[in-house]
């Protein structure tokens, strides 16, 4: 089973879900996921569509948990454990990962005429999605409208899944486009990540693409990992014909740069006056915390991104001084742009003290499997990459000035993560690297910083976000460090300690 | 029953899984299916069990089971 960016378009036009997480690339990348993730009532259906389930039967229950992000262009598993003409029991996996399982209850009846045939026009109640926040979803913030998917693509979706052939109708997918559009654009709308429903449906309903309706009433927070719950009823020509229960995850935003903690955390005198430094990732999260705890300090720096152009421009424009900030674009683990950078900083800024490599490729849960082991070869060379290539370019640099390297590694190298493979493992190299270097180059100073979960938009998930520190503890650490001149026995100081 | 085989009993109701043993040292890393929505459900389950409520911290993270059967003594659960 595998989704394409088209599916994602034909599932969103034609449920009217326009939830940017899905969408907007630019979006999805200050998200952890970091690329649009596939909507998950697409990969429910489309798991549904794999059903051995004839269209003389009909869907009376369906229970789904999206247990991780489903993306486009990656090759899934559907396991079916029970698939009879009564119940379907279903999973999508990645290596052995389970992604989403489904539980499916089917009861007898005569096919009837495709609602492909009735003229009704799409009714989206809202184009842009609502941005409520978990304190948002009292009980008493129901929300009741009406609506219709776009018929003629949500028959395209039904073939395209093969839920034509199956017990789901026509109509039933319309029913669960609704869902994926309370959820992504009304409850809690733009912030949501759906995480479960149950919905279940009345076998007497009508089975022609009447119009919709429905109402939807939170039913409870967890404000400890941000989890709403609502029941939502489901109504055709005004008749109720389904009800359920939907959960989503509410995700928070990250605060920006705070920078009144940096100055809190750093010397009052500015130490670090006359110096340059070039960040490697600094547009987002402990990155941009790092940029502006060197400008705080004095120190002039140039900071590479390579997508968050708007991040980048906020974090150039708010620099808080007296040292300059600039940002450039590119990506830092492409050989010929970094000497390119590097030459501009060295020729026009006259020299590099610092160099700090914070870049890592976005990652998910991963699986070791050989289903999974492209993408993980992928990202150890990616994350290698963005730290190998600029230490390597700018080492002459660093050394003409008895530079520093700092390379943000992280606490998961030292206990690792069990589903992030990929990351721990990228990591480790990096360290690897940095160990050899610092033997190769005496001249310059080494530093492997291992902080604990920090609250940034790759942290920012459910559990993620409790216990993570602010970024802004971490950078002005790195910056006082560079302020010292300390004198260590080994080529590669540790730093992994934080108060 | 004492509270171990309690514990044990929720592991094997969310895990559905009756060969879990737990012991004081198990951790996420010992279960298989030990996933990041799976340890939501657990200690949903675990609260729902014994009648009480982690904090976000508790929810999130221990150490492992031993950690755990602490946190729940120390909430008055036998």
């Amino acid at each position: 089973m595998r989704f394409e960016s088209s599916d994602l378009d034909l599932f969103s036009i034609a449920s009217g879900d326009r939830n940017p997480l899905h969408r907007d690339r630019d979006y999805a990348r200050r998200t952890p996921y970091g690329e649009p993730v596939v909507f998950g009532m697409l990969g429910a259906i489309a798991c549904l569509g794999t059903s051995q389930v004839g269209p003389c039967r009909r869907l009376t229950s369906l229970a789904c948990n999206f247990r991780a992000p489903l993306f486009t262009d990656t090759e899934y598993c559907v396991e079916r454990a029970v698939d009879t003409v009564e119940t379907f029991e279903a999973r999508i996996v990645d290596g052995r990962r389970i992604v989403l399982d489904v539980e499916a209850t089917f009861e007898p009846r005569t096919p009837t005429p495709d609602p492909r045939s009735v003229a009704l026009e799409p009714r989206i109640p809202r184009t842009e999605a609502r941005r409520l926040r978990l304190p948002d979803l009292a009980p008493s913030k129901s929300v009741r409208d009406e609506y219709a998917p776009s018929w003629s693509e949500v028959s395209a979706l039904t073939e395209r899944t093969g839920a034509h052939h199956t017990g789901i109708d026509l109509v039933d997918v319309g029913a669960l486009l609704m869902l994926s559009y309370i959820v992504g654009m009304e409850l809690p709308g733009e912030r949501a990540l759906f995480s479960a429903f149950r919905l279940d449906l009345d076998p007497d309903r009508p089975d022609t693409g009447e119009r919709f309706g429905f109402d939807v009433q939170p039913a409870a927070v967890d404000a400890r990992i941000g989890r709403a719950t609502a029941n939502v009823e489901l109504t055709a020509a005004g008749r109720p014909f389904g009800v359920g229960e939907l959960a989503a995850y509410v995700r928070d935003d990250v605060p920006p740069v705070d920078v009144s903690e940096l100055r809190a955390r750093l010397p009052e005198e500015p130490r670090l006056t006359g110096t340059r430094a070039f960040v490697v990732g600094g547009s987002r999260g402990l990155g941009a915390s790092i940029v502006h705890a060197l400008s705080l300090s004095g120190c002039d720096s140039v900071f590479a991104y390579e997508h968050s152009h708007d991040a980048a421009e906020l974090v150039a424009r708010t620099a808080p001084g007296p040292g300059s900030v600039v940002a450039v674009r590119g990506d830092a683990g492409d050989p010929e742009w970094c000497r390119e950078a590097i030459e501009d900083i060295v020729t026009q800024d006259g020299g590099l003290d610092f160099l700090v490599c914070n870049a890592c490729p976005s990652f998910g849960p991963l699986d070791v499997h050989p289903a999974t082991i492209d993408r993980l070869l992928r990202h150890v060379s990616a994350s290698l990459a963005l730290t190998a290539v600029p230490i390597a370019t700018c080492l002459d640099a660093l050394a003409a000035r008895r530079g520093t390297v700092a390379v943000i590694s992280s606490l998961a190298v030292a206990t690792p993560t069990k589903e992030w493979p990929h990351y721990v493992s990228g990591k480790r190299a990096i360290e690897g690297l940095v160990e050899v270097a610092a033997r190769q180059r005496r001249d310059v100073a080494f530093l492997v910083v291992r902080p604990p979960k920090l609250v940034t938009d790759l942290m920012n998930t459910p559990l993620g976000r409790i216990g993570a520190i602010a970024p802004e503890l971490i950078a002005a650490a790195i910056v006082a460090r560079f302020a010292e001149d300390r004198q260590t026995e080994d080529p590669v100081e540790l730093v992994d300690t934080f108060n | 029953m004492s509270l171990h085989d309690r514990l044990e009993a929720v592991f094997q109701d969310v895990f559905d899984d009756e060969t879990i043993v737990l012991r004081d040292t198990t951790t996420a890393s010992d279960i298989e299916d030990w996933d990041s929505l799976a340890h939501i459900t657990l200690m949903y389950g675990i609260e729902s069990h014994f009648g009480i409520q982690f904090t976000a911290n508790e929810f999130a993270e221990f150490t492992n089971v031993g950690d755990l059967k602490q946190s729940l003594v120390d909430k008055g659960c036998r």
